[in-house]
């Protein structure tokens, strides 16, 4: 008789996995056959029954949602009819009331969207998308206030970037008030302020915090300087003007507006940085080997890539770790 | 995911005895290859994160050399293979790595546009000799999904009957773990990817206005044989009703590839190979399959947008009654 040894002891008394009767088997412990008996003595079977569970549930909710959706658009010429409005309006009092649901809160910040752009569906009065958005805004604010929901909270920072982004689209790029960069630039200014605003708010009032607010407002202020980038290199071939204001920027956000460490903060600010050298190499490799520059650009990126991943687990970030 | 039982009282209960004489060797391998799994754990580049990383760099690499793949292959695959002998730094290896992988892609590709058959050939030896040795995992994945690829872009004609015998394959190699083969995870590439090439042949012919694809019947007869496959590899644990039930699904499942959608048989009959093997990865992904393919299917109903959303809320209505079910099984 053998007595296995320490190790052996030590393996045998751990746990079993799925990978562990792999391993038996492959190694022979385990005769040919036996796989499946040895994975049905350690599958959960009530582990099985939650993920299906789990998995019904979603899909029941994205299938109602897609019916939702297609139902809607099978019946749009209702929208057209002012009875729409009667029925929007039945609905937003039905959620102001059943609010304390999520999905009835949820439901409401969008029909006062719907609400907002009735009007031009139905009398086709053609005003601008952006002045639409803006008003989504302003009274989303006071649906947003009483809400517990960070969702809902955010809701007004993201509809405001949205009526920003169209007011540059539709009216101030058109009519060459400013070019993109300025734009980008100006709407940065704007999140930023917004940002330190609201910090600065939180410290001297009760105001309960909103959960990934300070992230929203960098992670746009960073699509911002993204959109800037790319509208330089792509539309205008410009120099590397933004090279010097996306730096300051993203560490000025990173050290100075927030000094607590803050892991996903750090690690989307490494994917922005990634995308705007991306833009870079672009340039670079379009202005200097102008008949090879899809060739070099993919070489120069596959290293920037690299570069990333090994930087990612390497570098330690000056910041402090809570 | 697991009952909580050791290694120990599973064998126990499978009857082997850990103070056998023939099985302690085999136990002693056991535990040299999860000692050799730990070690390699702490390479800090190590996990699925950094090998998905990798490949990404690697193939954007091979774009950029793809005008020169033979040329520039070699000299990647001999600079980065010597500099991994000489160097121990964890950071270096990974860079090093993968321009030898962007060379490995490099040079399959020049092979392959020599000669698609001894392209093949040529992989399949690779992989053949690798299946045989218990590391190098990321090694088996990467040359079955390059074997995977060949074999699919040179029997482009006859594409359904390859994706089925990968399928048929997969599943065996899954389902059957046999000693001194190391091939799980070839099982497990050859049976995701044929149903991720069908969503993404639907996905085509969905985006092109295009109907169906056509002959692929032939791959509802090769995922009603996987369940024939699992039926077999069960048969001593069966009793007669089992078996017959058995045996009617797998109809069924040949049936419903045959007159509905191809991708939700195959989907199914992973889903229940996942079960039987009790793989959280596989289990995800057939989920994953199985949403992508009834959506398609759906997408595809010659009915108006009106019918359409009533399908969906039917649909809907079916899910929460099974989750209602599944919930009072669960109390049970």
């Amino acid at each position: 008789m053998i007595v296995p040894d320490k190790n052996s002891a030590v393996y045998l008394n751990r746990q079993i996995q799925e990978k562990d009767v792999r391993c038996l088997c492959q190694t022979g412990v385990l005769p040919f056959g036996a796989s499946l008996r040895a994975v049905s003595l350690c599958r959960s079977e009530k582990e099985w029954l939650r993920f299906c569970s789990r998995t019904l549930f979603v899909s029941a909710c994205m299938a109602f949602g897609l019916s939702a959706f297609f139902l809607a658009i099978s019946q749009w010429h209702f929208v057209y009819t002012t009875y729409s409005s009667f029925f929007l309006f039945a609905v937003f009092v039905a959620c102001s009331f059943l609010r304390r649901f999520a999905a009835l809160d949820y439901a409401g910040a969008v029909v006062i969207g719907a609400m907002v752009f009735l009007p031009d569906l139905i009398f086709g009065t053609n005003v601008f998308l952006y002045k639409q958005f803006f008003l989504w805004f302003f009274l989303s604010i006071f649906w947003a206030v009483p809400s517990s929901r960070s969702l809902i909270r955010l809701l007004p920072l993201f509809l405001l970037n949205v009526a920003i982004a169209l007011y540059g689209w539709q009216f101030v790029l058109p009519s060459y008030k400013m070019n993109a960069d300025t734009f980008c630039i100006l709407a940065v200014v704007l999140n930023l302020l917004i940002a330190v605003s609201w910090e600065k708010i939180k410290q001297k009032t009760a105001l309960p915090d909103i959960a990934f607010f300070r992230f929203i407002a960098l992670f746009l202020s960073c699509a911002y300087l993204l959109a800037g980038v790319g509208a330089q290199i792509f539309l205008s071939n410009g120099a590397f003007a933004f090279l010097y204001c996306f730096i300051f920027t993203v560490f000025a956000g990173w050290f100075v507006l927030f000094k607590e460490y803050d892991r996903l903060l750090s690690q989307t600010l490494m994917v922005f940085c990634f995308l705007w050298l991306s833009f870079a190499l672009y340039h670079v490799a379009g202005a200097s080997f102008a008949s090879a520059e899809r060739e070099v650009f993919f070489v120069l990126e596959s290293f920037l890539i690299t570069t990333f991943l090994i930087l990612k687990n390497q570098l330690k970030f000056g910041l402090k770790e809570e | 995911m697991t009952t909580g039982f050791s290694i120990k009282q599973v064998l126990a209960c499978l009857n082997v005895s850990v103070f056998d004489p023939v099985v302690e060797p085999a136990l002693k391998k056991a535990c040299q290859i999860e000692e050799q799994e730990a070690v390699e754990r702490k390479d800090p580049f190590s996990g699925f994160k950094f090998f998905i990383g990798m490949l990404s760099a690697a193939l954007v690499c091979f774009f950029g050399f793809k005008s020169v793949p033979f040329v520039s292959g070699t000299l990647l695959c001999l600079i980065c293979g010597a500099a991994l002998y000489k160097t121990d730094s964890y950071a270096v290896r990974f860079f090093l790595r993968t321009y030898f992988l962007s060379g490995v892609f490099l040079l399959t590709y020049a092979l392959f546009l020599f000669s698609e058959t001894l392209c093949v050939f040529v992989l399949f030896i690779f992989l053949f000799k690798n299946i045989f040795s218990p590391g190098n995992q990321g090694q088996r994945i990467v040359l079955s999904l390059l074997l995977f690829i060949c074999v699919c872009l040179a029997t482009q004609n006859v594409l359904f009957i390859s994706l089925g015998v990968f399928s048929v394959l997969g599943t065996i190699g899954v389902l059957c773990p046999v000693k001194n083969v190391y091939a799980w995870d070839v099982g497990a590439v050859f049976l995701i990817f044929p149903l991720l090439t069908l969503l993404f042949l639907d996905f085509l012919a969905m985006a092109q206005g295009t109907i169906v694809l056509q002959n692929t019947s032939w791959l509802s007869v090769f995922f009603a044989a996987e369940a024939v496959i699992l039926l077999f590899c069960l048969r001593r644990d069966l009793n007669a009703e089992e078996f017959f039930w058995f045996i009617l699904g797998s109809a069924t499942l040949m049936l419903c590839g045959v007159f509905l959608s191809v991708g939700l048989s195959g989907s199914i009959a992973l889903f229940l190979t996942a079960f039987f093997v009790d793989s959280p990865i596989l289990r995800k992904v057939s989920v994953l399959m199985f949403m992508c393919f009834l959506l398609m299917f759906i997408l595809f109903l010659p009915v108006s947008l009106f019918w359409a959303g009533g399908v969906f809320f039917l649909l809907a209505c079916g899910f929460m009654a099974l989750q209602y079910r599944l919930k009072q099984f669960e109390a049970k």
